[in-house]
């Protein structure tokens, strides 16, 4: 672990009075020894070590005051880091004074840091913040006010946690998080939004009414997902729905689009987007609302009577469904319709909190076509808002819009829509042309609830009101049936013949977004790691749509390479398995359901096959099964209270140790094949028994039940967790001594287990929590921690040299950690119930464990198949797949250009010890071409991977290249702003002429007649291939790219702003932009369509195009739509390229410290059988 | 492209080669004040196009994304496969340098009435004041009496043991991680985790004992 001398060495004590330098080094063990010990053991340790010398006591007694405020330097650190407001201007000759007028934040809540404050609310203060862990990114973080129960929003909130999770909608912001800061207050962590209140928005930018709808229509669908989800928002209004304008550049693509696409596809082209915020937090945050509660409190929790419907106006705030967000919605259409709110908001205010239940409960508002007349004075600039005559606008409100308007705001929720999925409809009915479903305001039910408020009017007037009812409700269906008519005409004539294929295709359209919605949930839970809604999510798509995305989802909830049934129970399943010494054969427990007997099953470790059955004596559930050491026998636990032997060739039954408690819950060998140990249910005796003799030679009364482990090389010590902390016990002792280890205390649990390794040196301990820690035993001092099981672990097993630690979980999952450092080295998915065992085989290549079945897993320290550390750790520049999809090759650094097998990632061949910068294979298969530190370029044959030719060097360093598809032609840009030409020799042919700027991005168009180069210019530029000669810029806008890639008929582009484009080629006509990724784009690849193997040679044109980005995601769209599709986040930050597999199933991405991940289709076991079959390749030396 | 010179240095810098640090300190240095010369040009939002990694909020940067920027301009994008680890590890220093020189530039400032600028750190709510003692300022600043201390304070460590001095400019300069400072002292990161916890106990300790003084 460390070079540093072992401080227990007796020789140390002797050592010289060391100078000052080593007096610390000196202390600094100490410490380092001592610091996680209890306070007196401390005191003793530091006493002894230190042996009378005063300066070094002194020191260690320093360090140690030290460390009880690890935070002093934890914080001045974090703060230099972070530090914002550093005023350049005091470093700098001639800087700018303003530098301190911006008042950023900084501090550290959780995991976020906070960047600046944004704005307050009614329930709190809302930051801009950084989140470092587990992935970097910007988010709005809203610290609650003072005065709630933390404990109870942050509980509430955790309620809804799942459900909010699975709201994936453009129009939503995500909330990511809940906690509370270290002075107690509740806070959300969403994403954040740049955009005004809509509001604000729509009259800023005098949106005219029809662009006002289509807000609307975007918030209705947005509720309508959250709807269908469970979730309702609670407290809509102007500052919850943001607005964020996007304009400028994009308005051409749009133009282009909406040519080129489905016409039913509306929603991503709109130039302004609104998204919803604080979803979760108004059902978190809301106080009851009782008598008790007073008004000022109410007014401050609400905040917001305006936008209030009727029934939360109500005395129970228990009430509220999905159509309480229906009327809410209905205020704010109102307001962006009238500029006014139903209510006058000076009154709803002023009044008496009576008085305004009244108001919101009982009186009806005007529809916005009055309200407007009304407000003659208001009118103008009302109008002039929404670019339209005060006249013209009246008109347009006055009928269908108020219908669909009063239809929201409708007092008995019963005859508002029902869903604000339906007003969305009737808003693209109106939008479209339709006739709406909104009829006009139900005027017998006014009429009633006028009957109701006026009991003893005078009947004249009532008479009146029936004769005028009459009369509306006849001229207004008139009305609405004429305008019908005359709209189905038009739609008629406009049709013609397209009724079907527009059926189908809404259809198709529908089943699109419930595509896309489940996989983004799937995705969403996939990461949060909520396995069971990703699995969910993932079956409910539709097999038709299903592509790459959902193949890669699907691959990652399962790793096993195997898995065999195990035994099945009706409440409980698959609760054991050891593996033979040999490896060749594992153990699980069996149940004859016929007989109702229970014993052991031997079955062959590779197939699952069944060999041996060992059957005797058990009448109930048998817990455990395990190998002796040397593989002879078998013991077996069972609740019926006996433990039994079996002989493994013959599976009969040699002896049953009676416990003569009522249940035994595991029973298992000591290392050493002497000893039997087992382990009864809460309040009996752990017994041990002689191996051979079978006698009892112990009974451990008080140390606790459930599990306990021999502890190998002591001879009469064993482990115990159980209800106590981990405990270390000598059975010879007839009064039990024990030891507690000192530094655990929180360990009060049943679900404790401790295990030791197979030296007995060490031990791993873990409470409910799941939380894991690895202790020495001798000192007791905790060497490694490790978090990330969701539930408590229920079996924990070593590898032969302890390097490693597996666990399985009631959380479903089992991962593997490293016992030095304590990092979870694996996580293996697959299970779909408890995990109740888990071993490692003799060799420690596999791991077994029981859940529901038997799964069988690669160990794999570093993750291999999904990760690639470099030989030199010195990251990668550059990495690509050979054309035959054999072999990956790497450059980058002291590593050179290397290569592996693509299917194992084991190291081919180092073909270059040069520095290498570019890799590039001809399409063809027939050449790979490289770029070294020199400048030089390298030809290389792909089959003997000798070096062909090089190129003289340039000395200024080559920032791009491209290769055509024979590697006849070899283009270079160099950091100096030249272009050159070279053969397929590496021979120069000719400086391209006019070449004025360095370039990263250049490729040969597909005929390869050309090579089109990013030149940093507005357009692209282009040489002849043939020659190098000029040719005109081509007619395409882009700038700044990362890469170029063709594929059938398209170009990709990749821009360094963040987003790609998709040209048809060689139109040059814009399909689509791909925009989402929220940093620098770094690549853009199509995925080509076809992942099976039978038909991987014939090329189809690609569904799917992945684009990373450094905002360290990788996104997924669909090529006919230009829908993102998917998100999947890389592993690591900072992501630097991608490169994928001649067929497609395979993603690879390349960071820039130290290594590679792979994101593949195709489940492991696939890959696994597929890599076992690889020949077999000895590396170069 | 200026900087092959940095690139060169970089390729032939070996683990725990310190040469190299004295070679590119002056360069890296004056490149810090350059970049952040030229933000404060650029205005608020400066002219930076998708530039994710930059802080484009107002005049200020973070130390942090300067020296990213600094690596980028001085190595490039091409270069970053080697000698990463130790240009931060350069940086580190230099922005002590800078971030020292501003401190005392501020402190003299303040003592002659001249303009207050805070190298502050506004804490929403209120802040905790770090570990069981107040410090002066409640914590809510780490104005630059602090940070010339912790400047002394590591010089002094380093006298002490050297190694650990080195492991907290690049941890608390640099932002560096346990990976990266192993890699370039060429020791392992359990060595690296043991250094940093003795260097700020170390450091701990002894901004108490001025604090109580």
């Amino acid at each position: 672990m460390s070079e540093r001398t072992d401080p227990a060495d007796p020789g140390a004590k002797h050592t010289p009075r060391p100078n000052e330098g080593s007096l610390l080094d000196r202390a600094g063990e100490i410490f380092l020894e001592v610091r996680e010990l209890d306070p007196l053991a401390r005191e003793e340790v530091v006493e002894r070590k230190c042996a009378g010398f005063i300066e070094l006591k002194n020191l260690v007694q320093l360090l140690l005051s030290g460390d009880q405020e690890p935070l002093t330097v934890e914080r001045l650190a974090e703060d230099i880091r972070a530090a914002r407001e550093v005023d350049w201007t005091h470093v700098l000759p001639g800087g700018s004074p303003e530098a301190s007028a911006a008042l950023l934040a900084n501090d550290r809540i959780g995991n976020y840091r906070v960047l600046e404050r944004l704005g307050e609310g009614g329930f709190g203060v809302v930051f801009h913040a950084e989140q470092e862990r587990p992935i970097r990114r910007r988010v709005a973080l809203k610290i609650i006010k003072l005065g709630m129960d933390t404990r109870q929003v942050v509980a509430r909130f955790e309620a809804e946690r799942q459900a909010l999770a699975m709201m994936d909608h453009p129009n939503i912001a995500k909330v990511f998080d809940a906690g509370a800061t270290e002075t107690g207050r509740p806070y959300f962590v969403m994403e954040l939004v740049r955009g005004s209140p809509i509001t604000e928005y729509c009259d800023r930018k005098k949106l005219t009414i029809r662009q006002r709808l289509e807000l609307m229509s975007q918030v209705c669908d947005a509720l309508q997902h959250a709807h269908q989800k469970g979730v309702i928002h609670r407290d809509i209004k102007p500052s919850n729905v943001l607005v964020e304008g996007i304009e400028g550049s994009r308005d051409q693509g749009i133009e282009k689009r909406k040519s080129s696409l489905d016409p039913s596809m509306p929603r991503s082209l709109d130039p302004f987007r609104a998204k919803i915020i604080d979803f979760g937090i108004a059902k978190a945050t809301s106080a009851r609302l009782t008598e008790k509660t007073i008004f000022t409190e109410f007014r401050q929790m609400i905040g917001t009577p305006e936008y209030m419907s009727p029934e939360q106006a109500g005395e129970s705030n228990e009430d509220v469904d999905t159509r309480t967000d229906v009327y809410s919605a209905g205020v704010l259409l109102y307001e962006l319709l009238t500029g006014s709110t139903p209510f006058d908001s000076q009154r709803l205010r002023s009044a008496a909190f009576g008085e305004m239940q009244r108001i919101i409960r009982e009186e009806e508002p005007p529809r916005p076509s009055t309200k407007l007349t009304n407000k003659k004075e208001s009118l103008d600039t009302v109008a002039a808002a929404r670019d339209v005559p005060p006249a013209k606008l009246t008109s347009a409100i006055r009928g269908e819009l108020d219908w669909i308007v009063m239809k929201a705001l409708e007092k008995d929720r019963a005859r508002r829509y029902d869903s604000a999925g339906s007003m969305a409809r009737d808003l693209h009915r109106y939008l479209a042309g339709e006739a709406v479903h909104a009829a006009p305001p139900s005027r017998s039910y006014a009429a009633r609830k006028f009957l109701q408020r006026h009991r003893g009017p005078v009947l004249a007037a009532l008479l009146f009101s029936a004769t005028l009812i009459a009369g509306l409700v006849g001229t207004s269906i008139g009305f609405f049936r004429a305008d019908e008519r005359r709209r189905d005409a038009v739609k008629q004539r406009d049709r013609a013949d397209a009724s079907t294929a527009e059926a189908m295709a809404q259809k198709r359209q529908a089943e699109w977004q419930a595509y896309l919605a489940n996989i983004g949930a799937a995705m969403t839970a996939l990461r949060t790691g909520e396995w069971v809604a990703a699995r969910v999510r993932l079956d409910a798509c539709s097999p038709g749509l299903r592509d790459w995305e959902w193949r890669y989802a699907t691959s990652q909830l399962d790793t096993s390479v195997r898995s065999f049934d195990g035994v099945r129970f009706p409440h409980l399943n698959g609760l054991d398995v050891d593996v033979a010494p040999d490896g060749r054969t594992i153990v699980t427990p069996y149940h004859e359901p016929d007989t109702g007997r229970w014993g052991a099953q031997i079955s062959d470790a590779k197939t699952g096959q069944g060999r041996v059955i060992l059957l005797g004596g058990h009448t109930e559930r048998v817990q455990t099964a395990r190998f002796s050491p040397d593989g002879t026998r078998i013991v077996t636990a069972s609740v019926d209270g006996s433990a039994r032997l079996y002989d493994t060739r013959d599976g009969h039954e040699v002896a049953v140790l009676h416990t003569g408690d009522t249940e035994v819950v595991m029973a298992s060998f000591d290392p050493a094949g002497r000893r039997i140990i087992c382990c009864p249910q809460h309040g009996q005796p752990i017994r041990v028994f002689n191996a051979k003799s079978l006698a009892e030679i112990a009974s451990l009364a008080d140390a606790g039940p459930y599990s306990a482990y021999l502890v190998p090389g002591c001879d009469s010590a064993l482990v115990t967790g159980g209800f106590n902390p981990p405990m270390l016990w000598d059975w010879t002792i007839t009064a039990p001594q024990t030891r507690s280890f000192a530094p655990i205390t929180n360990y009060s649990t049943i679900s404790n287990l401790a295990t030791p390794t197979r030296d007995g040196k060490r031990l791993a301990a873990t409470n409910q929590s799941g939380i894991i820690r690895l202790i020495d035993r001798v000192s007791g001092r905790i060497e490694a921690t490790m978090r990330g099981h969701r539930g408590q672990v229920s079996c924990m097993a070593f590898n032969a040299d302890g390097s490693l630690l597996a666990s399985a979980s009631l959380d479903g999952t089992v991962r593997v950690w490293d016992t030095t450092t304590g990092d979870q080295v694996q996580l293996l998915l697959g299970h779909t119930a408890y995990v109740w065992a888990v071993v490692f085989s003799p060799d420690g290549s596999m791991l077994y464990s029981a859940g529901g079945d038997v799964r069988v897993w690669p160990v794999r320290p570093h993750d291999i198949a999904e990760y690639m550390q470099t030989a030199s750790n010195q990251g990668l520049l550059s990495l690509r797949y050979s054309p035959d999809g054999r072999y990956l090759l790497t450059a980058g650094g002291k590593d050179g250009a290397r290569l592996y097998d693509s299917r194992n990632h084991q190291l081919v061949r180092v073909i270059d010890t040069a520095t290498t910068i570019h890799i590039e294979f001809s399409a063809d298969g027939g050449r790979l071409i490289t770029t070294n530190g020199a400048g030089c370029i390298r030809v290389w044959n792909t089959e003997s991977w000798a070096l062909l030719a090089e190129s003289g060097a340039n000395p200024d360093g080559i920032s791009g290249i491209a290769v055509n598809r024979d590697a006849t032609r070899i283009a270079v840009s160099t950091w100096k702003h030249e272009g050159m030409l070279y053969d397929g020799n590496a021979g120069l042919i000719t400086a391209l002429p006019g070449f004025d700027h360095w370039s990263g991005a250049m490729a040969f168009t597909p005929d390869g007649a050309e090579v089109i180069v990013d030149a940093h210019r507005e357009q692209l530029r282009r040489w002849r291939a043939s020659d190098g000669a000029a040719l005109p810029d081509l007619p395409i806008t882009a700038s700044s790219l990362h890469s170029i890639e063709f594929g059938p008929g398209l170009m990709l582009l990749s821009h360094e702003a963040g987003h790609a484009t998709l040209w048809e080629w060689p139109a040059g006509t814009l399909v689509h932009e791909l925009q989402g990724h929220g940093g620098p784009a770094r690549g853009a690849v199509f995925l080509p369509a076809s992942q099976t193997a039978a038909d991987s040679s014939a090329p189809t044109a690609p569904t799917r195009i992945a684009t990373i980005a450094r905002d360290g995601t990788i996104r997924l769209w669909d090529c006919a739509t230009g829908n993102e599709v998917a998100v999947i986040h890389t592993r690591r930050p900072f992501p630097e390229q991608l490169a994928v597999s001649p067929d497609g199933s395979e993603i690879a991405v390349n960071f820039e410290d130290i290594d590679a991940q792979f994101l593949s289709s195709i489940p492991l076991r696939d890959r696994a059988a597929g890599a076992q079959g690889a020949s077999v390749h000895s590396p170069a030396p | 492209m200026r900087g092959f010179s940095v690139a060169d240095v970089l390729s032939k810098a070996q683990p725990g080669d310190e040469r190299s640090v004295a070679e590119l300190l002056p360069l890296v240095y004056a490149e810090l004040k350059v970049i952040a010369a030229r933000e404060l040009d650029r205005g608020p939002e400066g002219a930076g196009g998708g530039a994710g990694g930059r802080w484009r909020g107002g005049h200020t940067l973070q130390p942090t994304a300067l020296v990213h920027e600094a690596f980028l301009k001085l190595v490039g994008n091409d270069k970053k496969w080697s000698g990463r680890d130790h240009f931060m590890a350069v940086a580190s220093k230099a922005m002590r340098q800078v971030l020292v020189d501003h401190a005392r530039k501020k402190n003299s400032d303040k003592r002659g009435g001249g303009k207050r600028v805070e190298l502050n750190i506004q804490a929403i709510g209120p802040t905790e004041p770090a570990g069981h003692g107040a410090n002066g300022d409640g914590g809510q600043s780490i104005g630059g009496l602090r940070v010339v201390e912790l400047d002394s304070l590591l010089t002094e460590l380093a006298a002490s043991s050297e190694r650990a001095a080195r492991v907290a400019e690049m941890h608390v300069f640099g932002g560096m991680d346990q990976e990266q400072i192993a890699r370039v002292l060429d020791v392992s990161r359990m060595t690296v985790n043991r250094d940093w916890a003795v260097a700020r106990a170390w450091l701990a300790a002894k901004m108490r004992e001025t604090r109580d003084e």
